[in-house]
């Protein structure tokens, strides 16, 4: 057995304890895999739950549902105390899944976390048991059920004109063909101003995220494949996305499920930043104050601080202001992780937190998630997404 | 198969309707009985109760729980709970390691974290006033945006309030430049079990009788719920300077500190570590094998914190030290929130704790000896550690930490207490106190009336006068102890 160093304290006074003691020490590190888990298989990864649950709830500062509600309960650690009290089968209490499902996914506490844990990701197997045993809260029923019979996020979606068949495939994600149609029109435009051989799907679906997080295991395999299939059949050699979880789903969350999309990924901010700085030369001048809002899946998931600075820097006139929580301590907008469909009025307040905090700096917010964009501007906020701000200038009534 | 509760075994919520309806009145319905948010709040961070939960044991249930909003909120909900002679349980983060937060004997869990408005930063009086309720990360990083810090940084940094920090009487890792809470704090708001306010006022000092606001400090919640509070602040430190020594034997490292301290120097931090701690923290160090590691942190005017440097250097090098250069202290400001071993040894059938004390120079190496022995006589005791972490020109805190598996038919919980007490016996006949900031709670309940003597009479005097139906924090502080 390999000791780490890191222990080399414990095995140096195990070395001092009488053989009595060190063999029951040693009993104890051997066999305690096979103890504290539950009786029935389950998909939790119950090691982790264990030990965050575990935990004196050292990134509970920074999560913001846990901030929002100031409840025990949705603590982090709290929230994993329940989940191993109910993988466990010593609490079974109709709170429980709503409880679970309480999450926004924005890594936040992975910052904090000794173990390199974000309570986003531990919690997707205890979901998979919740749905197994058909333990769901409404809200949870409803996103899977129009997600399968409208294979989008909102039922909603828009074809924007364009070939389906091209180098670049540019795809939407859901919150683009619901709500902002303008930032579709903008990512195109920039890729027609440039001349690359662009597509688009020809009826695009979901990238399967909220299904995936929400436990529909099978469910999200089979929309993953619809979308491998389809993507395959553009022949494309690059998908450039809007949404930043979707460009994490198609490069961290398919392969694990041996889904290989056989093409470069691109989130829009990366594709932005290697432009030539011709394409911002010409445009107009932006006298504007602006501050950037880091989306979480973006900095976090995809360690992408710098390219939407590069674009912004590069943009004349425009005076870029940061946020002190900006780049990887960011905060999330409160639509993360479906949160603003399993439970808007936390998510609310994540949102009016994080805006309060951004207008401090400007009253112009620029992002690059539709997402966030829905966030704030649903609040009456200015906000635009960087491929707006290139390709309108700004400008309100061109969008 | 269902959970089981440790100190009281009612699952049913047994405050009557009408009350909960009364405290929803006054919280705007911030009040909750479900099950799942007694069951988060049956505990806080007493090391047993991690073991207990892993058994499918909860401390304790509460009957219910209220978020008020502020301090004419919680000053209704004792109103409430006084008439009706129903237990109050204050609660922060829920960090606190001696149980203080555990509902033993059910009532309102009383939960501040809603109250954590920062209502001013008075910038030439060098004070920031805030509700009690606030993170302790929360205040440090919105005092550092604005260019100050508190310097009270705890381990607990990230999960504890200002509330337990009062409350617990607490001391941070930089404790021995901005001091302890108590040298923090300058004036505070309480509510008193009857629902009345009182308010101290916010001025450097006063010699107008005593100083009674400062009998909630360290009183866990005997006396009632402080609300507000009016804290030191200090400009950022301009220059930091990081150092570190190994001596061979611990007494050579003490007598450095000792002699740095009667110099009127104070590094913001200064920590020695045992040997068996040096390979804990320092494993990557190069030599520290059977070494002691004491670190500097030195912070504040350039020149100043020079000075201390040189005056610091100069005694550890008298000492026998040997410089170990900045790379430690790194690895300590890089990890010292990585609490994991919790985490790590607890699933694995290790029941452990630490005990903080506090003792002055003419005992100190003694009694060291004394409680790393104390430990080890407990049969089952595999870890028996210390570092010292908080120096005064008179004295020292000694931090012990032990961990072990307890012996074939001993229960965890008895061979906890047999630790325990071994080590709360030594620590009073070797001329220490029981804590030094961790405070009281459950678990060090009976050896408090042996530590106070008959203070402790006029404590509990004290403590009838103020809350006469015993509604605050019941169980706690052996006040009113029912086994």
């Amino acid at each position: 057995m390999k000791i780490s160093k890191k222990y080399a304290w414990v095995m140096d006074s195990l070395s001092r304890s009488p053989f009595s003691v060190k063999a029951r020490a040693m009993k104890h590190f051997l066999s305690s895999k096979k103890e504290y888990r539950p009786k029935n298989r389950t998909d939790a990864d119950i090691e982790s739950i264990i030990k965050c649950s575990l935990c004196p709830n050292m990134c509970r500062f920074d999560c913001p549902v846990s901030e929002a509600e100031k409840n025990e309960t949705l603590s982090p650690s709290g929230r994993s105390r329940i989940a191993y009290l109910f993988e466990m089968g010593f609490l079974v209490d109709e709170d429980v899944p709503d409880t679970l499902y309480s999450c926004c996914n924005c890594d936040a506490c992975r910052q904090w976390c000794p173990f390199d844990f974000s309570l986003g990701d531990i919690l997707i197997g205890v979901h998979r048991d919740l749905v197994k045993q058909n333990n769901l809260p409404k809200p949870v029923l409803e996103l899977q059920d129009i997600i399968q019979k409208k294979h989008t996020l909102d039922g909603k979606s828009f074809n924007i004109a364009g070939k389906h068949k091209g180098d670049f495939l540019y795809f939407m994600g859901c919150t683009v063909m619901a709500e902002h149609e303008s930032i579709a029109k903008a990512m195109t435009g920039i890729m027609d101003k440039k001349g690359e051989n662009w597509a688009v799907l020809e009826d695009e679906w979901c990238c399967g995220a909220p299904l995936y997080n929400l436990g529909f295991n099978e469910d999200f395999v089979k929309i993953a494949e619809q979308n491998i299939q389809k993507i395959k059949e553009t022949g494309c050699k690059t998908i450039i996305c809007s949404c930043p979880t979707c460009a994490y789903m198609f490069k961290e969350i398919y392969p694990k499920f041996n889904l290989k999309i056989n093409a470069k990924i691109l989130h829009a901010s990366e594709y932005l930043a290697e432009l030539s700085d011709s394409l911002y030369n010409n445009s107009e001048k932006i006298e504007k104050n602006c501050v950037y809002h880091d989306p979480c899946t973006l900095v976090r998931k995809l360690g992408i601080a710098e390219q939407p600075r590069r674009v912004l820097n590069s943009i004349k006139g425009l005076t870029l202001k940061e946020s002190y929580f900006h780049g990887k301590d960011t905060q999330c907008c409160g639509r993360g992780g479906s949160l603003g469909k399993t439970h808007p009025e936390i998510s609310d307040k994540i949102t009016k937190k994080r805006l309060k905090e951004l207008k401090k700096y400007a009253d112009c917010i620029i992002t690059a998630c539709p997402t966030c964009k829905s966030a704030f501007s649903d609040l009456g906020c200015e906000v635009c997404d960087l491929s707006e701000l290139i390709y309108y200038g700004c400008k309100k009534d061109e969008r | 198969m269902s959970y089981e509760t440790v100190f009281n075994q009612k699952k049913e919520n047994v405050v009557p309707k009408k009350i909960i309806q009364k405290l929803k009145e006054v919280t705007n319905n911030k009040v909750s009985t479900r099950e799942v948010d007694r069951v988060t709040y049956s505990k806080d961070y007493m090391p047993i109760t991690l073991r207990w939960l892993l058994d499918g044991k909860l401390a304790a249930l509460p009957d219910c729980i209220v978020w008020p909003e502020n301090t004419s909120q919680v000053s209704e909900i004792l109103k409430i709970a006084n008439n009706e002679k129903i237990p109050v349980i204050p609660f922060g983060d829920g960090s606190g390691v001696l149980g203080g937060a555990i509902p033993v004997r059910g009532g309102i869990v009383l939960d501040v974290k809603k109250m954590d408005r920062i209502m001013e930063i008075d910038d030439s009086s060098l004070l920031t006033t805030l509700q009690t309720g606030i993170n302790g990360m929360n205040l440090e990083r919105y005092l550092n945006q604005h260019g100050y810090t508190l310097g009270h940084i705890p381990q607990s940094l990230y999960c504890s309030s200002l509330g337990g920090w009062v409350a617990c009487k607490a001391a941070g890792q930089f404790s021995t430049k901005y001091g302890k809470i108590e040298d923090i704090i300058v004036a505070l708001e309480a509510v008193l079990p009857d629902g009345s306010i009182i308010k101290s006022k916010k001025v450097p000092r006063s010699s107008t009788g005593p100083s009674i606001e400062r009998l909630f400090l360290g009183s866990e919640g005997q006396f009632g719920i402080v609300t507000e509070a009016t804290l030191k602040i200090w400009p950022y430190p301009e220059k930091r300077i990081l150092k570190s020594y190994v001596f061979s034997e611990i007494s050579e490292a003490l007598e450095s500190v000792r002699n740095i301290m009667r110099k009127n120097v104070y590094p913001a931090v200064v920590r020695i570590y045992d040997k068996n701690e040096t390979l804990r923290h320092f494993y990557n160090a190069p030599d520290v094998k059977d070494k002691i590691m004491l670190i500097f942190l030195m912070e504040g005017d350039e020149k100043l914190v020079e000075l201390e440097n040189n005056i610091s250097s100069n005694i550890c090098k008298l000492n026998g030290a040997k410089s170990c250069g900045e790379e430690p202290v790194k690895h300590w400001l890089e990890t010292r929130f990585n609490v994991r071993e919790s985490s790590d040894f607890t699933p694995k059938g290790f029941v452990f704790d630490t005990v903080e004390t506090s003792i002055n120079w003419k005992y100190a190496l003694e009694f060291y000896h004394k409680m790393i022995e104390s430990m080890r006589q407990i049969k089952g005791v595999v870890v028996a550690s210390a570092h010292a972490s908080h120096f005064y020109p008179q004295g020292v805190c000694f931090y012990f930490t032990f961990g072990g598996v307890p012996p074939k038919n001993v229960e965890p919980f008895n061979f906890y207490q047999s630790v325990w007490d071994n080590m709360m016996k030594t620590c009073i006949d070797q001329h220490g106190s029981i804590s030094h900031h961790h405070g009281i709670g459950i678990i060090r309940s009976k050896w408090l009336s042996q530590e106070m003597g008959n203070r402790y009479n006029l404590f509990k005097k004290i403590k009838h006068t103020i809350d006469p139906n015993g509604i605050m924090n019941p169980g706690k502080m052996g006040i009113d102890n029912e086994d």
